[in-house]
């Protein structure tokens, strides 16, 4: 029987590698104290609305109406793509940034993804509703983003008004220029007050009693979501790096083992070269495992300590275990494969850590990269990358276990391409 | 007397336009070592001690040659011929960040030991090298001495039959190495049958019943230390002491002199040594040469025959520490 010397060379090498202090400072301490640095250091809840400027996507699919005296309306094409995208007057350009979208369920996904921060969906009918008094604007917005969606909702809240208002007079609001509540609300300078503006602004304008024209239909994104939290990313971001050096430093026990000769004295035991590449593979392997739980228990609870939400990982449980047990795979297979082309721990160690911080950087450990043309295509192959973007998809983006299938199904195609130049290599120099 | 190991035509070369490292002959290295003994393999450094016995312990593959422990070809049956042996090699094999007790019992467990048994076998073994009572220490906090015992200890955890030591002496205090000495005697004893490297010549005699001389790869001599000063007669060593540099035309008027099998000299330690059958008859003429070429001697010294003389004699060349 043979399992249990496997066994044997597993707890061995797990019961080494958490013996060794400075090997445990590298698992443990720097990740969590990198990423809390990292995450203070990126961390955007000044408070200071100006420095937040919010994507709201604009899908306009009125088809517009014709009015009494024959000439051509699209209240939608006029007010909301006018003020929001085309033409935003100033200071509101510094708030948000509109952008048109043709397909509303491609919006409703970019805020629920956090790519927007609001969608104002236009139906088809709505100039011609306007004028029946039945119009409905649908205001879709992440509520986790709470600055910028109380912008939001208040500047369409005030375009409706302002709608409302015109009901009477339509020659009003057609020779408004750029927009009367903007311009209210731009010499307020205080855009999160613009609603509170135009509800005073507007008796004075309006003199009837009509109900309202339009009504706005607020959604938010279901479920909670959050603001998104620098720890959300450099939490998993270090941890998959450093992980990854721990991995490496597991399969460069091999040399070590054979440069101080108790690999040799395995050999000449009744121990087959299978058994005990097995044990020292599942040893890294759990070793791995064990580091990436620890510090997604740990820093949860850093995050708490100062004063940041717990939410560092999200809650997906399954989905968290999953990309845990993909990406501690490929590490350990990157790691074998660093070990397997170099001559001498001591090269595997150097040209290894070199290798790791590359691809790390590569996969965005440090900075993203998906803005970076070129690195954005490259960052495909790092194996940081998939880990990294199926844990910030369990977190930020409330992503469900099939979304993040992928990212598992890539690592593992990666680790069985690592594994397997790696044994090849190796089988050929253990033949001594 | 049955043989235990047989070793048949062993060549080695490490790469394909290398020299043979052991067997440069195309007959090969061809050896056999009795059930209990001690047989010494006694070379210099670099002759192939640890390479021959790398191949006996399966951890090299010969370029050519057969080997058998215990009837079992170890290509053809390496578990059970490794089942039969406890290798000692050169180095300290040894894990430096966990304790003597947690090598033995590791290293007992890849010999399929476990439980009871294994603690029981691991207080015996730490009894033997005598470290019961520093079990518990890091291997990294011992001296070199100590290591060098565990290192024999993790060798005969799992009570091979035979017990392969290489160089297990270097580099460590004369105490330790009399413990190890003793500690081989024992086992032996005991049943044990021993094949031990060294190129301390004081060591295989002592220990050995039978000793091969091995230089370049080929073994040059072999039998008993007796049957090995015989081959060069019943021959004097002369130790002379020289202070400063001795020429090598004064080697020659040297190696000229009547009665004068041999000379060597040592740079280093300004040594010369001389073999003559005769050796009280011959130390007149070769004082007389050295005062001529104005050697100052220090010392002089005549030993009986012994292993170093017979290296001299087979390679013309000292078996130097
Ligand atoms: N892995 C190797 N690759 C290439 N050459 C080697 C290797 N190991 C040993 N050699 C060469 O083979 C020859 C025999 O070496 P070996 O280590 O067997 O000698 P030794 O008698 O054990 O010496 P020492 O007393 O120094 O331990 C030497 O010339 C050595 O340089
Ligand atoms: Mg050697």
């Amino acid at each position: 029987m043979q399992w249990p010397k496997v066994l044997a060379i597993v707890q061995n090498n797990i019961y080494r590698m958490f013996n060794d202090r400075v090997a445990l400072m590298f698992m443990f301490l720097i990740p969590v104290g990198v990423s809390t640095l990292m995450g203070l250091a990126f961390s955007s809840d000044s408070g200071d609305v100006d420095i937040v400027q919010s994507k709201v996507l604009v899908v306009n699919q009125d088809e517009g109406t014709t009015s009494a005296d024959g000439r051509e309306i699209n209240w939608g094409r006029d007010l909301f793509v006018q003020l929001l995208v085309e033409d935003v007057p100033d200071g509101l350009n510094e708030l948000i940034e509109g952008e048109i979208s043709s397909d509303s369920e491609q919006a409703r996904e970019a805020v629920k993804d956090g790519d927007a921060r609001a969608a104002v969906i236009i139906p088809a009918q709505f100039s011609a509703q306007v004028g029946e008094g039945t119009a409905q604007v649908e205001l879709y917005y992440n509520p986790g983003s709470e600055v910028g969606a109380a912008v939001v909702i208040s500047v369409v809240d005030s375009f409706v008004a302002s709608l409302n208002n015109g009901q009477a007079g339509e020659q009003l609001l057609v020779g408004m220029p750029d927009g009367y509540f903007i311009q209210l609300a731009t010499e307020s300078g205080q855009f999160d007050k613009i609603g509170e503006v135009a509800e005073r602004e507007i008796p004075k304008l309006y003199t009837g009693d009509t109900e309202a024209l339009i009504t706005l239909d607020s959604v938010s994104v279901e479920g909670e979501v959050n603001e998104f939290d620098p720890l959300q990313y450099f939490a998993p971001s270090l941890a998959i790096l450093f992980m990854t050096f721990t991995m490496a430093a597991g399969a460069r026990g091999i040399l070590e083992e054979q440069q101080n000769w108790t690999l040799q004295r395995i050999m000449t035991t009744p121990t087959p070269r299978w058994v005990y590449l097995l044990g020292k593979l599942f040893g890294t392997y759990f070793t791995g495992i064990l580091q990436m739980a620890i510090l997604i228990v740990v820093t949860p609870i850093v995050a708490v300590a100062l004063g940041r939400s717990a939410g560092v990982w999200g809650t997906n449980y399954i989905g968290i275990a999953l990309i845990t047990l993909a990406i501690v795979a490929a590490g350990t297979g990157i790691g074998l494969l660093l070990a397997a082309i170099s001559k001498t721990a001591r090269q595997a160690d150097i040209y290894g850590t070199g290798v790791l911080l590359i691809v790390g950087i590569l996969g965005g450990t440090f900075v993203p990269v998906d803005t970076v043309p070129f690195l954005d295509a490259l960052s495909n192959i790092s194996l940081n990358k998939w880990g990294l973007d199926g844990y910030i998809a369990l977190s930020a983006d409330g992503a469900s276990v099939v979304d993040i299938l992928p990212n598992v199904g890539i690592l593992l195609a990666m680790t069985a391409i690592f594994f397997g130049v790696a044994l090849w290599r190796f089988n050929e120099r253990l033949d001594m | 007397m049955s043989t235990f190991v047989q070793i048949q035509g062993l060549r080695k070369r490490y790469a394909h336009d290398a020299p043979f490292a052991v067997g440069p002959q195309e007959a090969g290295l061809n050896l056999n070592i009795n059930t209990g003994e001690i047989f010494s393999l006694l070379g210099p450094n670099g002759a192939g001690k640890t390479t021959t016995i790398s191949m006996i312990s399966t951890l090299l593959t010969p370029t050519a040659g057969q080997i058998t422990i215990g009837g079992h070809d170890v290509k053809k049956n390496p578990v059970e011929a490794k089942q039969l042996i406890g290798v000692v090699p050169q180095e300290i094999a040894l894990y430096p960040t966990l304790t003597a007790r947690q090598n033995l019992e590791f290293f007992g467990r890849m010999y399929g030991l476990g439980g009871k048994p294994l603690k029981e076998r691991v207080t015996e073994v730490l009894e033997v090298i005598d470290l019961a009572d520093r079990a518990d220490e890091r291997i990294e906090n011992y001296s070199g001495g100590m290591k060098r015992r565990v290192n024999i200890g993790v060798g005969l955890i799992h009570k091979p039959k035979m017990v392969f030591l290489d160089e297990p002496t270097v580099g460590i205090d004369p105490q330790s190495r009399r413990k190890i000495l003793d500690t081989v005697l024992d086992l032996n004893k005991q049943g044990m049958t021993v094949l031990y490297t060294t190129h301390y010549m004081e060591e295989a005699e002592e220990l050995s019943h039978r000793i091969g001389i091995i230089d370049h790869g080929e073994i040059i001599a072999l039998g008993s230390l007796g049957e090995l000063t015989q081959k060069i007669g019943e021959k004097d060593t002369l130790i002379l002491k020289v202070g400063g540099a001795v020429e090598p035309s004064a080697l020659e008027r040297l190696r000229g002199l009547e009665g004068v099998d041999a000379v060597d000299y040592d740079g280093e330690t300004e040594t010369l040594r001389v073999i003559a059958g005769r050796g009280r008859k011959v130390l007149p003429l070769v004082i007389g040469v050295t005062n001529e070429l104005g050697l100052s001697l220090q010392s002089v010294k005549i030993e009986e025959p012994n292993l170093e003389a017979v290296f001299l004699h087979m390679t013309g060349r000292a078996l130097r520490d």
